[in-house]
């Protein structure tokens, strides 16, 4: 390692400006790579890594202080992964430079205020575990970490704050616990009990309503699913009763112990929480996932049980290594595999087991579902002669415990093993799952199989299913993709319309215009009416029929076909749909056509949206409606009904960027005429200038009022009309003795669910209205209960 | 949540994320330039760098549209799918494009649905610089693709031999 040579001052007062700039950052990007990299596979020791890395550094330190300052703290809030080697190096710098010591103490602590003002919580975490485990480098004196997590427990005395602030300092006070809680025991064990104690007496008075809406599975056996909280509890209560013995965190800064604790400590300036603000979100709160244990694997090593503090660690790390390198697959599925456990634990399982669940987490994964897929298929690569086996054993296990799953959990499932099983030759053991064909079609594990199979049609074609399942599971198999023209049949020659429908069969061959269709339509009688007193274009159901099915049978050879037809024929689509009943009706018959191909409902529900022939609420209440019932609890339906929940809300968005960007526009406009303007103010040259930009604005923001209005009048009946569908069932139920608890209740009572859940950013926005107009204490129990499980997640 | 005006965070993303964290490999450009493109090297690298439309290659001839659309619908909300097609017979001849509604979703796709299989092949997906009428057709003498003139194997999805071969 050379020596950088320092910025020559020997020339008086003559910098030499280009060859200087280039440098700073090559040298820059230099130490960056340096202490990113030290960790990494390498042929010599860690140790000696460290510590050559530490000479380095102590030797650039006089030029480039600041810069290692800030490589240092963006390493401890961003590779959490590799916390004890950085912070075996910050130990190694404090004993060579005391004051470089104190400095990187008081940046991270500036660090740490950054994070807690801006929301960044969950980086945050990795900053207080960063400064705790430097207890254990001797670059922080125990007394002072203690007095800051005593800082951290006080705020569960704040009043009239919400649940989720509370827990979020409780959380990074016992996630710092594996790594440094011996030390601080063995300095300040009274202050700890007592610490403790306050803990155990705050996590027994929290409110837990939340933790329905949030578990995968709402069944206790095999694993329990417990909130995120009492889990890490448990696991620090059995950390204490072991005398904080830890031996799975690899701990560099053991080996230069006798070098770190010749080291001066300092200590953390009194830390106080930055109060809660209006503006202040914190974490949601959530449940642990698991579905192995130390049974599911008996011929490999051993695995942590669920409330081993070893079990959090490596849980921690694997999600944080996901979360590093989450663009990257390749890497990502190497670094999984490469973490450290020395063949002491059953790697694989722990990796398969984050992995889902992440893919799994209510109410979203963090990252896109679709990388969760291509991981597992990165991972088989890398080892193909055992993880396969363990993805299979879990897709078994989870097929096993379908009943009940979380109906949105059961989703994600079925997107992924069906786009799995796609890059693997649909092969698969289907004999196995033969216990579903003897249950109700409507029952969670034969509605699975039949939901993956359609799937997996999707991404092949019919045939293909056919060939690929057992004779026995043709009952589950999905049905051929074709179109149904209802005048196409000569059998429904008395039909009312079949003759329109064919002269505009006709006509369309023939490129007809628009103009030419509606003279065409114009025949068609008003089943509604006794006589057509106007031009027709009120709702006539009649018309839309025949127009719709005729056109859609023509257009049916692929969806560009379709698309271009919808294009082509615009303009009548928004005449015969200009009622709300028009735009219902062309739904109705959107899916009489095409009830056979889920897929293309969707993507024609989709254009005609983006189209304006008909609006999210028509679709909403299509959705409800009575001649869906059939399909109510089909996954495509609820795919359609959330894609058209996004579309409004990124419209939403998209308005008000508009509206902002004209806004700043107009300030730069301000600005610009205020700083050339000397004394003249020739205001109506400048009103002048505005007016255009100011119309536009009050133009936009009446568009954006609209917009908001139409998201809000959206959910609000997607939730009236589920209550009306809940409680009606509810009071059938009742009336009849039946048992509430039917597999159609449980799966419509998690699709609320999943409304809330999935949008709860912008149903925030509603709560006041919610609780007031539709979620009022009349309401069954049964409902009203998801809303008070919605509101407990922020409060 | 309030995204707007929250100069702390941006400074906070990006005043301190590591080249490590950076690197998106799947996502960056290739070295591939379309040698029929109208303008200079720079303007095609600028409008691959915003572009939100895909090349998708070594499709079966045998895929169709509706496939494509399940696939790369999962990588976020598609605009358009247009199919390759042979300039002589106009049927599928094995590629396609994918237009994205935004650039993130394609983003996605490059790292996620590239170099997976759709009907059994591994498909290979780069950025386009925007599809012009015309580019929907093969380039190579005989209608289909430039690759299926020359190639010696038996590729069953891709018409049997390669053009020159089944000419012999």
């Amino acid at each position: 390692m050379s020596r950088r040579r320092h910025s020559d001052d020997s020339d008086a007062g003559q910098p030499h400006k280009r060859r200087r700039t280039s440098e700073p950052s090559e040298i820059e990007e230099r130490l960056e790579s340096l202490i990113c990299r030290v960790g990494e596979k390498s042929n010599s020791s860690l140790e000696s890594n460290l510590e050559g890395l530490a000479g380095v550094l102590e030797a650039d330190l006089p030029n480039y202080k600041s810069k290692i300052l800030r490589i240092l703290c963006t390493v401890a809030r961003l590779l959490p992964e590799k916390l004890t080697v950085y912070t075996t190096l910050v130990g190694l710098l404090n004993a060579r430079n005391y004051n470089f010591g104190g400095e990187f103490v008081e940046a991270m602590i500036r660090q740490l205020k950054e994070c807690l003002k801006v929301n960044m919580y969950n980086e945050a975490v990795h900053l207080v575990r960063f400064l705790s485990d430097l207890v254990n480098c001797h670059v922080i004196a125990a007394p002072s970490m203690v007095a800051m997590f005593e800082n951290f427990v006080s705020v569960t005395q704040e009043e009239d704050v919400p649940q989720v602030r509370c827990d979020w300092y409780m959380f990074a006070f016992l996630s710092s616990l594996p790594w440094v809680g011996k030390e601080l025991y063995e300095k300040k064990d009274a202050e700890m009990d007592r610490l403790l104690s306050q803990t155990e007496s705050y996590l027994k008075r929290r409110q837990k309503i939340h933790v329905p809406m949030l578990q995968v599975w709402t069944a206790d056996k095999p694993h329990p699913q417990e909130e995120y909280l009492d889990c890490l509890w448990s696991q620090i209560q059995k950390l204490k009763k072991d005398r904080w013995q830890e031996r799975h965190i690899l701990r560099p800064y053991l080996a230069f112990d006798s070098i770190l604790c010749e080291a001066l400590q300092h200590n953390l300036p009194p830390f106080t929480p930055p109060p809660h603000t209006e503006d202040s979100v914190y974490p949601m709160p959530r449940v642990i996932f698991r579905m192995f244990d130390y049974t599911d694997d008996p011929e490999g090593p051993v695995m942590p049980g669920s409330h081993s503090v070893e079990r959090f660690v490596i849980e921690e790390n694997l999600h944080c290594i996901i979360k590093s390198h989450w663009k990257e697959r390749k890497t990502c599925a190497a670094q999984l595999l490469s973490y450290p456990g020395n063949n002491k634990i059953p790697l694989n399982y722990h990796i398969v087991e984050v992995i889902f669940a992440e893919l799994f987490q209510l109410p979203s994964p963090p990252h896109i579902e679709v990388m969760y897929t291509t991981l597992l298929i990165e991972l088989c690569k890398l080892q193909p002669g055992s993880l396969p086996q363990v993805l299979a054993q879990a897709t078994e296990m989870l097929y096993m415990r379908l009943d009940t799953m979380n109906t949105t959990c059961v989703d994600r499932f079925i997107n992924w093993f069906s786009h799995h099983l796609s890059n693997f030759q649909f092969r698969w053991s289907w004999e196995d799952w033969s216990d579903c064909l003897t249950q109700d079609l409507e029952k969670p594990k034969p509605k699975f199989v039949r939901e993956v199979l359609e799937k997996c049609m999707r991404l092949s074609y019919h045939q293909r299913i056919i060939d690929i399942v057992p004779a026995s599971f043709s009952v589950l198999s999905p049905a051929n993709p074709v179109c149904i023209y209802k005048y196409g049949d000569e059998n429904n020659r008395s039909l009312p319309g079949y003759t329109v429908a064919l002269c505009l069969t006709i006509a369309i061959k023939n490129k007809a215009s628009n103009d030419e269709i509606f003279s065409i339509l114009k025949d068609v009688p008003n089943p509604n009416q006794d006589d057509d007193d106007d031009e027709g274009f009120t709702f006539n159901p009649l018309k839309i029929e025949v127009f719709v099915q005729t056109l859609l049978h023509l257009a049916a050879k692929s969806f560009s076909h379709s698309f271009s037809a919808l294009a082509k024929f615009h303009e009548v689509f928004k005449t015969l749909a200009e009622s709300d009943e028009g735009k219902l009706h062309v739904l109705r018959v959107v899916y009489e056509v095409w009830k056979n191909h889920p897929q293309m409902i969707a993507v024609l529900v989709d254009k005609m949206i983006r189209t304006q022939i008909v609006d999210c609420a028509a679709v909403a209440n299509w959705i409800f409606s009575s001649e869906l019932a059939h399909d109510f609890t089909r996954f495509y339906i609820w795919e359609i009904l959330h894609s058209t929940i996004r579309k409004m809300n990124k419209h939403v968005l998209k308005i008000h960027k508009e509206l902002e960007e004209t806004k700043a526009r107009l300030a730069r406009q301000h600005k610009r005429r205020d700083s050339d303007d000397d004394d003249d103010d020739d205001d109506r040259s400048s009103d002048r200038e505005d007016g255009p930009l100011e119309e536009q604005i009050e133009r936009l923001q009446e568009k954006v009022e609209s917009a908001q209005s139409e998201q809000k009048n959206l959910f609000l009946v997607i939730f009236q009309r589920f209550i009306m569908l809940l409680t009606e069932h509810l009071v059938r139920c009742e009336t009849g003795g039946i048992d509430v608890f039917t597999p159609w209740y449980k799966s419509c009572i998690e699709r609320l669910q999943q409304i809330f859940l999935q949008h709860h950013q912008i149903i925030q926005q509603y709560m006041v209205t919610l609780e007031n107009l539709l979620f009022t204490a009349e309401l069954d129990h049964h409902i009203l209960a998801v809303f008070q499980q919605f509101c407990a997640l922020q409060a | 949540e309030g995204a707007e005006g929250r100069p702390g965070r941006a400074a906070m993303c990006s005043g301190g994320t590591l080249s490590i964290l950076r690197s998106d490999s799947y996502a960056d450009l290739s070295q591939y330039r379309d040698q029929h493109f109208r303008g200079t090297r720079y303007d095609q690298e600028r409008l691959l760098r915003k572009s939100c439309t895909l090349y998708v290659g070594n499709l079966s001839f045998y895929t169709t549209e509706e496939q494509i659309h399940e696939l790369f619908g999962k990588s976020g909300d598609i605009k358009k799918v247009i199919m390759g097609l042979d300039k002589v017979k106009k049927t599928a001849c094995g590629f396609c494009f994918v237009e994205y509604y935004a650039r993130g979703d394609a983003e996605n796709a490059m790292r996620y649905i590239n170099g997976t299989r759709l009907d059994d092949r591994i498909i290979r997906t780069d950025w386009d610089a925007g599809f012009k009428e015309g580019r929907q057709y093969g380039r190579g003498r005989s209608g289909g693709q430039v690759r299926d003139e020359y190639r010696q194997d038996y590729d069953a999805g891709r018409g049997g031999y390669g053009k020159t071969v089944q000419c012999q």
